[in-house]
């Protein structure tokens, strides 16, 4: 489905040239999950930006970004624009800032669901408010009609993911979606995600920098270090045989409870 | 809300109020009275008569719709170009903003009265004139601060989110960034009315605004010249008017840069 072949990309800041993300390949087949380890800087979250087609016009793409075998990079925008939310969906880091503070979650969810789909006003709202339903947000009927800032921050990723959830994406790409979560909500928001994607039969690209959490849920993971992929294969045999010492280092770097 | 405000807004509101209704009474501002030729301030006419015995609180709330029709027009048409153009400028970026800011650097060096008094001159002087005159060449500074919202503001994650649901850039534009640039606009649109409101009165001081009979505050001052000494109300009244309204123009501006932006409140109480 989604098909990536020496993926480059630069930025040029202040005349010099900097190298973000070297020549990366990797494949994710409809329904499959495919996680991307690596630390903050590693390249991950432009690699990802740069399928949505949304990287600044500073930096210089090269390679192949293909999806159902049609090149992204060469869509014009407009054809780019319908791929963009419709056929694959992107959740954000921080949901709180994802979200616009002036607008009600009724008001941005609506203008997603109509986006994409011919529907009048009221049925949108009813299908915003069984998505908040289905992503577990209490009352929501009600407090559809609040703003971001009412909401916790696990709840306003709750809210990305119902609004994402409502384009029926094919393929989820999620950037670090719990890493500004405390433990317990990050639990209950990969939980949410796990049953999600069964239920929706969705393929995800998972961005972490937390190998464990990454492993537990994805069929391929790839390790990223300085903007190059530096290992890739099924998380037992990440696990089992690193080859590179990056990927040794992360394993190491999983917290153990020892008494 | 601080007695500052209070003040600005009762007063813009009264004055307001009673230039909208008055000319649902039955009296001519433009009347002519040989028997009250200059009269001080009394019950029978509250702020006096003039050199030809109209009175002075008639023609001043007539004034008072010209001036505050200025203000409001003018800095319509300010609004309208400035905040146009400070979104695309910023948005767009690149290239574009760069000639847009060095066009604009251009324009703020001209010499605005100048451009205007020349304007005038050579157009029949008209109130219309004078509204699109000030409005078209007082808008650079209002698109430099959308401008620099815009600049900040189009970094920020939701507006990636939003492009990344597949919004076309003009809804991202006009109503995502759109709304937090309100602000500081509203701010300047206050400080920009005052400023029109001014220069309509130095225009019509020269003759070159609202012409006579018809009422403005510019021309009932530059009426008032030659009766200074006998009839020092008719300058002070015009000139009070025109003090007390930018004051409230200014003070309103302020305040509600108070009210609108958290940070300038805490700013403010550590300073007082």
């Amino acid at each position: 489905m989604l098909v990536i072949r020496n993926l480059d990309v630069k930025f040029n800041v202040n005349g010099t040239s900097v190298h973000a993300v070297n020549g990366i390949s990797y494949d994710i087949s409809p329904g499959q999950s495919m996680g991307i380890v690596g630390e903050s800087g590693s390249g991950k979250s432009v690699s990802a930006m740069a399928i949505m087609g949304l990287l600044p016009s500073s930096a210089q793409i090269n390679g192949d970004i293909r999806f159902h075998g049609q090149s992204l990079r060469s869509l014009p925008e407009d054809h780019y624009r319908k791929i963009r939310g419709k056929k694959i969906g992107y959740i954000f880091q921080n949901p709180l800032a994802a979200l616009n503070p002036v607008f009600t979650i009724a008001n941005q969810m609506i203008e997603t669901i109509q986006l994409h789909h011919d529907l009048s006003k009221d049925t949108a709202r009813e299908l915003a408010i069984d998505l908040l339903n289905k992503v577990k947000i209490v009352d929501a009927g009600r407090r559809i009609d609040d703003y971001p800032h009412q909401f916790s921050l696990g709840m306003c990723q709750r809210i990305m993911i119902a609004m994402t959830l409502s384009m029926k994406p094919e393929l989820l790409i999620a950037d670090e979606p719990t890493a500004s979560l405390d433990v317990t909500t990050q639990k209950e928001i990969l939980e949410l995600m796990d049953e999600l994607k069964e239920e929706y039969n969705m393929a995800m690209m998972f961005i972490s920098h937390d190998l464990a959490v990454v492993s537990e849920r994805c069929d391929t993971v790839g390790v990223m270090h300085l903007g190059h992929m530096v290992e890739m294969g099924t998380p037992k045999d990440i696990f089992t045989s690193p080859k590179n010492e990056y990927t040794k280092t992360l394993i190491d770097a999983i917290p153990k409870i020892s008494f | 809300m601080t007695p500052k405000l209070w003040f600005s807004i009762s007063f813009l509101g009264g004055l307001a109020i009673m230039a909208i209704l008055i000319p649902l009474l039955p009296w001519d501002p433009n009347a002519i009275n040989p028997q009250a030729m200059p009269q001080p301030p009394s019950w029978r006419h509250w702020f006096g008569t003039d050199d030809l015995g109209r009175d002075i609180f008639l023609r001043s709330l007539y004034g008072a719709r010209i001036s505050l029709m200025v203000g409001f027009v003018s800095v319509g048409i300010s609004l309208l170009i400035g905040v146009t153009i400070g979104l695309l400028s910023g948005f767009i970026g690149g290239l574009v903003d760069a000639i847009i800011m060095r066009l604009l650097d251009v324009l703020m060096a001209l010499p605005t009265l100048f451009l205007i008094l020349m304007v005038q001159v050579t157009l029949e002087p008209s109130i219309f004139n004078v509204m699109v005159v000030i409005g078209v060449t007082s808008w650079m500074g209002m698109a430099r601060l959308v401008r620099a919202e815009v600049l900040s503001i189009k970094e920020r994650a939701f507006v990636t989110a939003c492009r990344s649901r597949g919004l076309p850039e003009k809804t991202v534009l006009f109503k995502h960034i759109l709304p937090h640039t309100l602000n500081p606009v509203i701010v300047a649109a206050m400080l920009g009315m005052g400023g029109a409101i001014l220069v309509e009165s130095v225009l019509s001081f020269l003759g070159l605004g609202v012409q006579p009979p018809h009422a403005s505050w510019g021309n009932m001052l530059e009426n008032s010249l030659g009766f200074l000494r006998d009839a020092p109300w008719m300058a002070l009244i015009p000139g009070i008017l025109i003090t007390l309204t930018v004051l409230s123009l200014n003070f309103l501006g302020d305040g509600l840069w108070l009210l609108l932006d958290p940070k300038a409140k805490e700013n403010h109480v550590s300073h007082s």
